[in-house]
């Protein structure tokens, strides 16, 4: 059994992780039609169930790390998340099917429909309420509160986890810098879902569930959330250990792995191994490369995507300039972790700016 | 009202069923939490000590009762009745009495608080206000005859005061006068019952009653509960939390509540007795509890009041598989202190007492630390407190006049092979250098240092030639000079001492004209030896060193020394200059060597890589520093630091010096590491008690902070104690001496032995107030004979005047002894005093036993030091106190005591008047005339 763990352990690199989310990822859209059959869905279940109690049963170390008190939320994420995923597209299949046939949508049939507040709303929310106290008293009864030692400057936990529900931010703190990964990022994040409403006036799909009418919305939403947020809090909770190094999630957290980690900087690779001239003294013309690509990326980008790819031009002329123009700066940022996190698995990117000088990295 | 039922989306009826089984359950879950916040483990370890309080109680009683005499009983309760029966007749006298009292004391009461203390409110506010009238300028006359009246009314209120207050005294004397006969009855019964009470409310106190209960209810505990954590806050000791100090709370006694009570030493743990309560933890020993707590000694976190989380360790796997058991015990984890295991425990002693050559309450620290010393730690590895100290090993710096190159070899390359007791560690042939490469090369390094130690020795040839000697003879002189203090040899079993060679197998390593001389003057091969001269004669030294040179060890003999390979010493030459020169030029620079250059280089380099001179005095590297860690503060190292590698040790640092004193390559295992760069503590072949005292050393040595005062050793009289207590340590003085009641270990052997002890070397217990320090000093000089008939001899030392001082020093403060240390006071005799003395000094018979000048008793086995000596060798006062109770001074002393303590009733009633300390007094001045008359 210790073969089939050592090869999961090796074929689990975070490039292969990522892949293999995307592809996941790819597969749901793709395969929606037939994986939310309720059938379909509970061979899922079964299949996630068993593989975590193949891993809890067969690695020791997986049974540690997956019974920390910690870590309980996250199986309740990913049942969650499994959960209401398929419970969305679900119906949204369902509404897609009628709509082609030209029926109105499921929830058409109820919405003309009345209910009080009181009792019908407050009572069953006051009973939610209780139940919810319920099981977080059990919960916190049963389980203790994961408390860490005394801080002290001088003996800092190893692996040192951000909670549980941030992993996915610090999984970007291996690839960017803490100013962006710690404080930009998570700012366009919040901005970026607090503007959802006023760049989306699409009144298609409210009220009522559906995927083929809001293709453009939901997928880079869900690549976001998904890929970008919920698979990274996985693999931050089991696949990174002591130093931060990436760990097979069946391979025990040794305090003193040894990986290599040779990153190069954007101006290393040009000035020195390209152009073969070494690094000019002033940083501002060493990271004058740098700053063309991000410029570049920024602001030279959109015109040139707008104009060659149609769908976006359709955009553009529906949505006016300015929402056009956010929209695409949100999601270029989106994507910019993407694209840092191939550049580093494929050339061993560090940054593309680097001026260490000014603690300005990007 | 129909149609707004049928168009609820929901059942009101399920839904309030649901609402009340959900709140249920909330309420249930509610009671749970406040359950599992009051049932605490501490609580019920309490609960249970008042148990066991109570039924210890419940005995105690039962024997005393017992104990009372009931005859005697029942006659006092005869007596209280009839005194009760005669105070009949005098009621009225009484009631009388007490009415008067009753009027009194309400006097009393009015002209206190009603008149005397309102007035003098008013009297010092006047004062005040007459005080700032004053310095406004103000007309105060009036005010100042208001004070002057309310004083003079005052001292009328006082008089009155004074007055009513010797009635009142008078009418309490009356009554008692009266009942005087029954309170001395009922005080008898009270006196015999006296136990009975104190048991009886003992018990009561540790009862489970009502009060109990509602006291400890939950959440009515919040307001007054018996049961409760205790703790001791110790402001002086704070907790190190590296850029913090917090104060040090020890709540330990939480659950061991009878830690510092007598009477508790069988009891189950937690609820044991301290087993040192004289030392530790009682107020009155020299560590209470209030003042040092339990966690500077013992480690662990001392706010935490649950088995696991105030990080327990236990002392084996056994104790662990119990603990787990019994207590559901984990292995501590992410706190900064964990316990010492019991065992270890007496390391804690320095944190205060790390400046102090020895401690004496801690002999398996002391051991760990002389080991420390004498198998050559410190030579490596930097320790506070034991720097600057003698080498561990021999000095080689004429090593080429004493040893043969072939023997070096084959010593270093496996020291055991000549001798399983030899001190010298194994550097070779150890689990990180054993494959084919790492023999080959080990042996190059081997063959170059001794090539270099002999091309850096100065010469040396013994000056004289051993006579022929008798083994026999040899052997005998051996075991009873005294040379069994210092060093060991396979045949006696009954004591191995190792403070000094062990001498097995030594007649195969030194020629016997080497062994004749150096006992007999051992400073002329290294004058500064710390190996003493016995005086023995020339035959004797002849026979011992006959003796010592029939121990051989044939196998070793026969063993050839190990082959070096050239072209392997050539390669290890290159690897040392490659990083210097490139790998041309380190061939380069090889090849401008010769052979015996390249041996020279590769020698140097190797006793460098190994640090041979931390232990052995080598030319070359006279000022060279220890090539291991640091250990000063190792034990509060993390243990994250330390490189447990591969093993599958437990990761603490008791497992970590352990492993690394059983074997200390094995962190070498399976790693792939350059010959030059593993791991090159030798391996020293510790038996498991030395083992757990140099552990025991090693992990006391922490950074802690404590406050100078709490520091022994360094105030008054301290630092010139250690002065002399280091040349004890220094010149093994207490592998004879009982010294501070400690050492004299020899006496191992005549124990085992069954020799009398009475002829092993003395006991130097108060040494201070016995010795006059001008004798002491010609004596550490010139060592003579004071006691003829022991075969074990006092060596000559050859100490410095430093040294001799520190140590007479040491010993007269000691003994608390006033600088300069001697008062030679002793009285002038009259002739009828003379008479009387010397008629007692015949009646006692000292003579029988003590030389006296050249009179010498007959039997010498059973004599006594010289009597004509003690003017000059003995204090005057001592003398006294010696003739009054040798045993109280020297335990096991022969001389008897002529007069018996505690009554002191002289035994030569018809001298002085029977005045016992008169006698003795005489008896010490005749002693004194007699010698300065001789």
């Amino acid at each position: 059994m210790h073969y089939i763990l050592d090869a999961i352990d090796f074929v689990l690199q975070p490039w292969s992780y990522f892949l293999f989310s995307v592809i996941a990822f790819w597969a749901m859209i793709k395969y929606r039609e037939k994986w939310t059959e309720p059938a379909f869905a509970v061979k899922l279940l079964w299949g996630a169930i068993g593989a975590i109690v193949f891993s809890m049963v067969y690695s020791v170390h997986f049974r540690e790390i997956a019974s920390l008190p910690d870590n309980v939320p996250i199986f309740l994420m990913v049942f969650s998340v499994g959960f209401f995923t398929w419970l969305s597209f679900r119906q949204g299949v369902l509404n897609d099917r009628r709509i082609a046939q030209g029926q109105p949508p499921i929830e058409k049939e109820t919405s003309d429909k009345k209910v009080y507040v009181w009792p019908d709303l407050v009572y069953i929310e006051f009973i939610a309420t209780v139940v919810a106290g319920v099981v977080l008293l059990i919960w916190s009864l049963c389980l203790h509160a994961p408390l860490e030692q005394a801080a002290t400057p001088a003996w800092t936990p190893n692996p040192s986890k951000a909670p549980w529900y941030f992993l996915g931010l610090q999984e970007m703190l291996v690839y960017y810098d803490p100013w962006l990964a710690g404080v930009v990022f998570p700012t366009l994040i919040i901005v970026g879902l607090m503007a959802i409403p006023y760049i989306d006036k699409n009144p298609k799909g409210a009220g009522y569930y559906t995927f083929n009418e809001r293709k453009l919305a939901i997928i880079p939403f869900l690549f976001g959330f998904f890929i970008l947020w919920v698979t990274l809090i996985f693999l931050g909770t089991f696949m990174r250990g002591p130093g931060w190094n990436f760990f097979g999630p069946y391979e025990n957290w040794d305090l003193h792995k040894v990986v290599v980690l040779n990153n190069v900087n954007l101006s290393e690779y040009i000035w020195v191994r390209i152009l073969g001239i070494g690094l000019p003294s002033n940083f501002l013309l060493r990271e004058i490369w740098g700053f063309l690509a991000v410029g570049f990326y920024l602001i030279g980008l959109p015109p040139l995507l707008t104009k060659k790819i149609p769908l976006l031009q359709e955009l553009l002329e529906k949505m006016g300039v300015v929402r056009y123009g956010i929209l695409i700066f949100l999601f270029l940022s989106m994507a910019a972790l993407p694209i840092k996190m191939v550049l580093r698995w494929l050339i061993n990117l560090k940054y593309i700016v680097a001026i260490p000088e000014i603690f300005f990295n990007i | 009202m129909a149609d707004f039922k049928d168009e609820r989306a929901y059942d009101s009826k399920t839904l309030t069923k649901v609402f009340l089984w959900s709140s249920l359950v909330l309420l249930i879950c509610i009671i749970w939490m406040i359950w599992k916040d009051y049932n605490r483990p501490w609580k019920n370890y309490q609960r249970q000590f008042m148990q066991l309080q109570r039924s210890m109680a419940v005995d105690q009683k039962t024997e005393a009762i017992s104990d009372i005499d009931f005859v005697k009983y029942k006659q006092l309760r005869l007596d209280l009745a009839q005194a009760n029966n005669d105070l009949k007749s005098h009621e009225d006298e009484i009631d009388k009495l007490n009415d008067q009292a009753a009027k009194l004391d309400n006097q009393i009461f009015k002209a206190k608080t009603v008149n005397y203390q309102p007035l003098k409110a008013q009297i010092d506010a006047d004062k005040y206000s007459y005080a700032e009238a004053n310095k406004d300028g103000k007309d105060t006359t009036k005010l100042n005859t208001k004070i002057q009246s309310e004083i003079d009314q005052a001292g009328a209120y006082t008089q009155q005061l004074f007055d009513l207050q010797q009635q009142r005294d008078q009418v309490t004397k009356d009554l008692a006068d009266i009942n005087s006969k029954r309170d001395d009855v009922n005080a008898n019964i009270n006196k015999m019952l006296a136990d009975y009470h104190l048991l009886k409310a003992k018990i009561d106190k540790n009862s489970f009653g009502f009060v109990f209960y509602v006291r400890n209810a939950m959440l009515l505990d919040f307001l007054s509960p018996t049961i409760q954590i205790q703790q001791v806050v110790l402001k002086n000791l704070p907790e190190d939390l590296y850029f913090a100090k917090t104060m040090r709370v020890d709540r330990c006694m939480t659950c061991h509540q009878a830690i510092d009570k007598k009477g508790f030493e069988n009891a189950p743990e937690p609820f044991r007795t301290h087993p040192h309560l004289d030392l530790y933890v009682g107020p009155t020993s020299q560590h209470p509890m209030d003042k040092v707590g339990c966690t500077i000694c013992h480690g662990g976190m001392g706010q935490a009041i649950d088995f696991t989380t105030c990080a327990h360790v236990p002392n084996d796997e056994e104790q662990a598989k119990l603990w787990k058991e019994k207590y559901g015990w984990e292995a501590p984890e992410g706190v900064q202190s964990t316990m010492l295991p019991l065992k270890y425990t007496e390391g804690s002693c320095l944190k205060c007492h790390g400046t102090q050559e020895f401690i004496n309450n801690a002999p398996k620290l002391d051991r760990g630390r002389e080991l420390m010393v004498t198998r050559g730690c410190v030579g490596c590895h930097k320790v506070k407190n034991l720097e600057g100290l003698t080498k561990a090993g021999p000095s080689l710096i004429r090593v080429k006049g004493k040893l043969k190159e072939e023997f070096v070899e084959k010593w270093v390359w496996d020291p055991k092979s000549y001798n399983a007791a030899a001190r010298m560690p194994s550097f070779f042939q150890q689990t990180n250098n054993s494959d084919d490469e790492a023999l080959a090369k080990t042996k190059a390094e081997l063959h170059s240092i001794v090539q270099y130690l002999y091309e850096h020795s100065a010469n040396y040839a013994p000056n004289e030639n051993a006579p022929a000697g008798s083994i026999a003879n040899g052997k005998k002189v051996f075991k009873e000079i005294g040379c069994l203090a210092c060093h060991g040899i396979d045949d006696v079993t009954s004591h191995h001492a190792d403070f000094a060679p062990d001498l097995s197998a030594i007649g195969s390593k030194l020629s016997a004209a080497f062994v004749y001389t150096w006992i007999k003057n051992p400073r002329h091969f290294n004058p500064d030896t710390r190996m003493p001269v016995l005086r023995l004669t020339n035959q004797e030294a002849a026979d011992v060193t006959a003796y010592l040179m029939s121990k051989k060890n044939k196998t070793f003999d026969e063993m050839s020394a190990p082959q070096a390979d050239p072209a392997v010493r050539d390669d290890l030459i290159q690897t040392y200059l490659k990083p210097l020169y490139g790998i041309d030029g380190a061939k380069t620079q090889l090849a401008q060597m010769d052979d015996k250059a390249r041996e020279q280089y590769l020698g140097q380099k190797s006793l460098s890589k190994y640090g041979c001179f931390g232990c052995h005095m080598i030319q070359g590297f006279e000022t060279a520093q220890g090539i291991g860690t640091e250990l000063s503060d190792w034990g509060t190292k993390q243990v994250g630091q330390l490189d447990f590698g591969t093993t599958d040790l437990e990761h603490t640092h008791e497992a970590f010096v352990n492993a690394k004193l059983e074997n200390p390559r094995q962190f070498d295992k399976d790693k792939s590491v350059a010959f030059q760069d593993r791991l090159k503590m030798p391996n020293f072949r510790l038996n498991p008690e030395d083992k757990e005292a140099i552990v025991t050393a090693v992990l006391g040595l922490t950074k802690t902070y404590v406050p100078d005062d709490m520091i022994a050793g360094i105030h008054g009289n301290g630092p010139l104690l250690e002065k002399g207590r280091r040349v004890i340590a220094n010149f093994n003085c207490r592998g004879c001496h009982l010294i501070e009641d400690q050492g004299g270990r020899i006496r191992e052997m005549y124990e085992k032995e069954n020799i009398d002890l009475s002829l092993a070397p003395p006991n130097l217990r108060k040494e201070g107030s016995k010795i006059q320090v001008e004798w002491f000093h010609d004596f550490l000089l010139n060592v003579h004979p004071i006691r003829p008939w022991l075969h074990i001899h006092m060596p000559s030392f050859h100490w410095s005047d430093e040294d001799i001082s520190n140590v007479i020093t040491y010993f007269n403060l000691k003994d608390d002894q006033v600088y300069p240390f001697t008062t030679i006071v002793t009285g002038q005799l009259s002739a009828n005093e003379l008479t009387q003395t010397k008629a007692m000094f015949a009646k006692l018979q000292c003579q029988k036993c003590h030389i006296f000048g050249t009179a010498v008793p007959a039997d010498l086995s059973t004599a006594a030091p010289d009597l004509l000596q003690v003017h000059s060798r003995l204090k005057p006062d001592w003398v006294v106190q010696w003739l009054m109770n040798p045993e109280a001074l020297m335990p096991g002393a022969r001389m008897p005591s002529f007069w018996p303590q505690p009554d002191d009733k002289s035994p030569v009633p018809h001298y002085f008047h029977g005045d016992s300390e008169k006698q003795r007094e005489a008896l010490r001045d005749y002693l004194f005339m007699l010698g300065k008359a001789n």
